[in-house]
Parts: C-alpha cells; structure tokens; sequence
C-alpha cells in the first residue's frame, strides 16, 4: 500500500513536469500557426491578397471582413526584408508575426499616410542599415525582427465596397521583397 | 509482476495527467487575460510577446492573426446585456456613444464564423458610414427582419456574435479599459 502511494506521488511529480514542458513545447511544434498557415498559401516573399469579406472570413475568421489583407511570409537571417508601395486606402495597419503567432511589432499609417514604407531587418542588420543611410529610404519604418522567420500582416481599411476592388489591386502591387536584391534591381 | 504493475500506474498516472491537464489547459486558456465591459469581452494581451504561457501555447495552436497593440483592440459579444445568448431570431439594439479610437468596425458573425447573407450585402459597420443620433449617439438594429438605417442582419437561426474593432485607440497605449463605454446591447423582441 506504501509502495503504491509512492509510486503515485512520483506519478504526480512528473505529470507536473510533463504538463510544463508540454505548455512551453507548443508554441514550438504548433503546425497551425500562422506561418505554417501561409506556407500553404504563399511561398518566401510572396504577397497573399485576401480581398472579399467571404474570403477573409473563410480564410482566418478571426478577421475583420471590412478590411482587404496582404500577407508576406518573410526571412531575414541573411537579408532584411521591405514591404513598399501605396494603398488607395485612407487606414491602414501593419503587424509583424513571428513563427510563435507573436505581434512583434504594428503600427498604423497614422504619419505615413496611404504610402508603405517598412524594413524589417534583425539586431545586426539594423546596425548596418544606421551606418549606410543609403541602402533604405530615410520615411522607412524599421522594425527591429527578434525572430528571423515571421509574417507581414498589412490590413486596408474598405470604407466603401465600391473601393474594394481598387484596394486589392493597391495590395497586390505591394513589393514585398529582399531589401539586397531590390537595391541591386535598381 | 509487481514491479511491471508500479511502472504502469506511474507511466498512466503521469501522462494521463500531464498531457491531460495541459490539454484543458489549453483549451480554457480564453479565461486568462480576459477583460469583460458589459457584454463586451477582449483579451488585450493574447498576441503580445508578454502574454502568459498557456495563451502563448493556444495562440500557437489557433494560428489567429489578432489585431497587434500597435493596431487597436477586438472586443466580442455572445450575450446581451441580460447575460442571454445573442439569438438570430431576436431583435437587438445596441446604443452607444463615441468609441475612443480612430476607427471602429463592428461586424457580425453566425455559429460558423461567417458572415450574414442580406440583400444590401452590408456585413458590417463602421464609424465612418454610420448615421448618428443628436450628437455623437447611435443606434445599430441587429435582427432577422430587414430595416432600414442602422441595421445588420443576424442569421433566421442559431445564436451569433458581434466583434467590435476599435483600430488606433489609446487603450493599447496605456488608456484604461475600465473607462470607456461600449455599446450596449438590449434585448427588443423576438419572432
């Protein structure tokens, strides 16, 4: 009988073990997250437009349907990335998440206005990016990547459904790319 | 035999218990960092990089692209005022003043997690299209019968949610959720 509530004590012991790891783990071996989610959808630095109410809501329901979405899926261990153009919208928001469905970082087009000027680049990068104010655009917004591997979520408000349409083609134009190689084009 | 017998228990007990909790855990993670107004319920901290480790662990799981600190702030209702579930087949006025934020979306969504057919396609409203009382007050109808005005449709049958989006709002930015007022929501009839 002593033998038995000690080898259920132990029991209880790792079952609380096994209950933390399994908490911290998840985030880590989760295949449902949002950059999973869009490897399905869209391949490294392609833009995945999602443009009508029915489609954002079939596609992540957690979404607003009064807005139209351009997603980038992103890496910056070798290379920042730049997401850039112009929205036909007068509000628009952007998030960064990492491979864990953190926000690392989002902002609003408060000061920028309808035009789209983001670099997401890591610690390294952006002590580069200080030293050679040439290689981005001083009305950039940097954003610090903590993570290398992570998703540009951009929302554009559609204050009319008639916009709609307008909308979608300003985010497909979008340049979601390699910040190196962008330079190199021009 | 006996020895075989203690290694079973300890090897059922520990991860029936273990993989068991953390699984419920998980799955009930919504009852942390929930912040309810009225009806009204959002989770400011559930994308942060802060957030608990059970809600970083369901986030994971769901793969839900929520609105960032930066972006503004999601509340959602089940329940009207009286704590009822919101039922398609009833009429609902929601009357509320002007929202702290620069933008503000409120939608309407069925058991599915879609969106309402109607004949004026309109399946949502926001503060820019919406049509105020005197002063900054308004009125949005929810029900099944079409109306004119302020008026969403809600599904002939089951129970729905509203989602209201406040974007750019000082209540990510150090406001406090306790101040502000949200829209209630009071029951009118039903068919």
């Amino acid at each position: 009988m002593i033998r038995t509530l000690y080898v259920v004590l132990a029991a209880l012991f790792a079952a609380i073990i096994i209950h933390i790891i399994t908490i911290l783990a998840v985030p880590n071996m989760a295949v449902n997250d949002v950059w999973h989610r869009n490897v399905r959808t869209a391949s490294l630095g392609q833009l995945h437009i999602i443009k009508t109410a029915k489609d954002v809501l079939d596609d992540f329901p957690e979404l607003d349907p009064a807005f139209a979405y351009a997603m980038c899926r992103v890496d910056v261990s070798n290379v920042p990335a730049q997401l850039t153009g112009s929205l036909d919208s007068g509000f628009w928001s952007l998030a960064y998440f990492d491979v864990k469905n953190r926000v690392q970082f989002s902002l609003t087009n408060q000061i920028s206005g309808r035009d789209v000027q983001v670099v997401l680049a890591n610690k390294v990068q952006q002590r580069l990016l200080s030293e050679r104010r040439d290689l981005v655009d001083d009305t950039a917004v940097v954003i610090t990547a903590k993570e290398d591997q992570g998703l540009l979520v951009l929302r554009a408000f559609v204050e009319q459904e008639t916009e709609r349409n307008a909308i979608a083609r300003s985010l497909s134009k979008l340049d979601c790319s390699p910040l190196w190689e962008s330079q190199v084009e021009q | 035999m006996r020895l075989i017998w203690d290694i079973l228990l300890f090897v059922v007990v520990a991860a029936g218990l273990g993989l068991g909790s953390a699984y419920t855990a998980i799955n009930h993670a919504d009852k942390l960092g929930l912040y309810q107004i009225g009806p009204w319920m959002a989770w400011p901290e559930a994308t942060s990089p802060k957030a608990d480790p059970y809600t970083r662990a369901q986030q994971a799981r769901q793969g839900a692209l929520l609105l960032g600190a930066g972006e503004g702030l999601a509340f959602e209702a089940i329940h009207d005022d009286d704590g009822t579930p919101l039922d398609g087949a009833c009429q609902y006025r929601l009357s509320g003043k002007q929202l702290p934020a620069r933008l503000w979306t409120l939608s309407l969504l069925n058991e599915q997690g879609k969106v309402v057919e109607n004949p004026s396609s309109r399946y949502s409203f926001h503060s820019q299209s919406i049509m105020r009382n005197a002063g900054d007050a308004f009125d949005i109808v929810v029900g099944p019968q079409v109306l004119g005005g302020n008026w969403l449709q809600s599904p002939q049958n089951g129970t729905f949610r509203l989602v209201l989006r406040l974007y750019e709002t000082p209540l990510t930015s150090g406001g406090t959720l306790s101040d502000i007022a949200l829209p209630s929501i009071r029951w009118e009839s039903c068919r």
